[in-house]
């Protein structure tokens, strides 16, 4: 081993033991405080994934819906997604825990350099995709707070990149769930519109598509799909898992983890559905207004405050999630190549390894800055390569957890495989209609 | 002090080997051949949206 290298593996297994001492420290008498305490040290991954996973696109996607479509099938859809979104990302705590090994590097080592590049390329296309969707959310939410998107692009590119560069894997970790807790603001803002409560629990009561299976309606319903499981997902908690140390006796924590993760993307993924359902849904036009019209529309109904705190939840649901792609870019890249990937490391280093994310990030930001750049249309390719990619990652996932020789007694049981292939299935069931429906939309409203 | 020269030790003698190819049998050759043609149908739709959607 080159001497670098063998600095690089002394200076993370330094970080890493001093983890792992703390943890042992704990988990010897996890009593009272203590067992709080063991539990508030282990969980991350999860609640960072699922809270970045409602992305400035996914608010933007859930307010739209709201707007669009109402409460009455949205409401109950999206608590179903739930539990899709926590059986998908479970199997990557219990990969991630097992092998001690990223998504990227287990698809490259086990089916091929093929599949390991088509799965990296995707991966980071779409990655920078979705990161130029973030600076969208950013640059427009902050501008409603007076602040011009050059001002709004270089500061959040500056912050994410000292976040990255200038934390240990814990303290990232830590930085970025205080972060990801102002995703929450979602939360008042739809109990300051006085949400009809009838309507909400009519919603639950009588689920049902208003105006019928349209194009459009598929349209929304794979989009609310496509915010609520991403490949991207995959890959981060996957990594994310690997770099804090998790190991088998930390499943629990990180499966825990998970749930709590998805149940509070569900709330947020609500709030914001309710808060336009109950007061945009019906004006008119509503259904096909951009995110300028309805930030206008609630700053109507609930006054300035409102207006400006719907802006900060979108500035913090970009940068929430460009910290997590950012990283994901990065880990996914080393894992492919075999350089070290880790958090932990210097950036002196290690700057192969941030390079990649980094670089994918500032692109981003100078591709939002430029005027006159088709932004709608980046956004439908985003969305096209996540499609189609999608199940390509899932089935990898499958595939992992089921191999035994990898996965040794933590493989799938037949209720996880079960339920993991209805999701595969319903996606590509869901995604090829929606591709007919673009192909042929006038055939297609003829079946329907 | 001991412990975690102990723990550092283990964590920076813990390189993982390199992994073996897996080989692909029953269901699993048959999902991979559905994800091959599930990628060209869908990129053949792609390809068909984009070019209608340019006229």
């Amino acid at each position: 081993m080159p001497k670098w290298a063998q600095a690089m593996a002394w200076a993370e297994a330094e970080i890493r033991a001093k983890d792992q001492a703390r943890i042992a420290e704990l988990k010897a008498d996890p009593r009272g405080w203590r067992r709080w305490w063991l539990f508030f040290l282990l969980v991350g991954p999860g609640i960072l994934v699922m809270i970045a996973d409602n992305d400035a696109g996914g608010v933007i996607t859930y307010a739209q819906t709201g707007a669009g479509f109402g409460l009455g099938f949205y409401l109950p859809f999206l608590v179903l997604l739930g539990p899709v979104a926590y059986v998908v990302q479970e199997m990557t705590v219990r990969l991630g825990a097992v092998t001690r090994r990223g998504h990227a590097e287990m698809i490259w080592g086990r089916y091929g350099p093929f599949w390991g590049a088509f799965s990296l390329v995707d991966l980071v296309v779409a990655n920078f995709l979705t990161l130029v969707t973030e600076f969208i959310g950013i640059t427009l939410g902050m501008q409603v707070l007076g602040v011009s998107p050059l001002a709004s692009a270089v500061g959040a590119f500056v912050l994410i990149a000292v976040v990255l560069l200038g934390l240990r894997y814990y303290t990232w970790e830590r930085v970025s769930l205080a972060i990801a807790a102002g995703n929450l603001v979602f939360v008042p803002l739809a109990l300051m519109a006085h949400p009809h409560w009838d309507a909400i629990g009519q919603a639950f009561l009588h689920w049902q598509v208003r105006g019928g299976f349209t194009p459009s309606f598929l349209y929304v319903l794979l989009a609310n799909l496509g915010t609520t499981i991403a490949p991207w997902m995959l890959f981060f908690q996957q990594s994310s898992v690997v770099d804090k140390g998790l190991t088998e006796r930390d499943i629990r924590h990180g499966q825990a983890d998970t749930a709590l993760g998805a149940a509070m993307m569900v709330v947020v993924a609500l709030s914001i559905v309710v808060l336009t359902g109950s007061w945009l849904y019906g004006q008119p036009g509503a259904g096909q207004w951009d995110i300028q019209h309805i930030l206008a529309a609630i700053g109507r109904h609930l006054g300035r405050a409102g207006e400006d705190l719907f802006a900060l939840g979108l500035v913090e649901a970009g940068t929430i999630a460009a910290i997590a792609i950012t990283a994901s870019t990065s880990w996914a890249t080393g894992e492919a190549f075999g350089w070290p990937k880790s958090i932990n490391l210097p950036p002196g280093l290690a700057w192969r390894f941030y390079l990649p994310g980094l670089v994918s990030l500032g692109l981003a930001a100078a591709v939002v800055l430029i005027p006159g750049m088709p932004l709608g249309y980046l956004n439908l390719t985003v969305q096209v390569i996540a499609t189609i990619f999608m199940p390509a990652a899932m089935l990898f996932l499958l595939l992992l957890l089921n191999d035994r020789e990898v996965m040794g007694e933590y493989v799938n049981r037949p209720w996880q495989n079960w339920a993991a292939g209805l999701i595969v299935a319903f996606l590509v069931a869901m995604n090829g209609l929606y591709g007919l429906s673009v192909v042929f939309p006038h055939q297609f409203s003829h079946w329907l | 002090m001991r412990a975690m020269e102990h723990l550092k030790v283990v964590e920076a003698s813990s390189e993982l080997g390199p992994l073996s190819r897996a080989e692909l049998k029953g269901w699993a050759t048959v999902a991979m051949w559905g994800l091959r043609i599930y990628i060209v149908a869908m990129t053949a739709l792609v390809v068909l949206g984009f070019v209608r959607g340019m006229h």
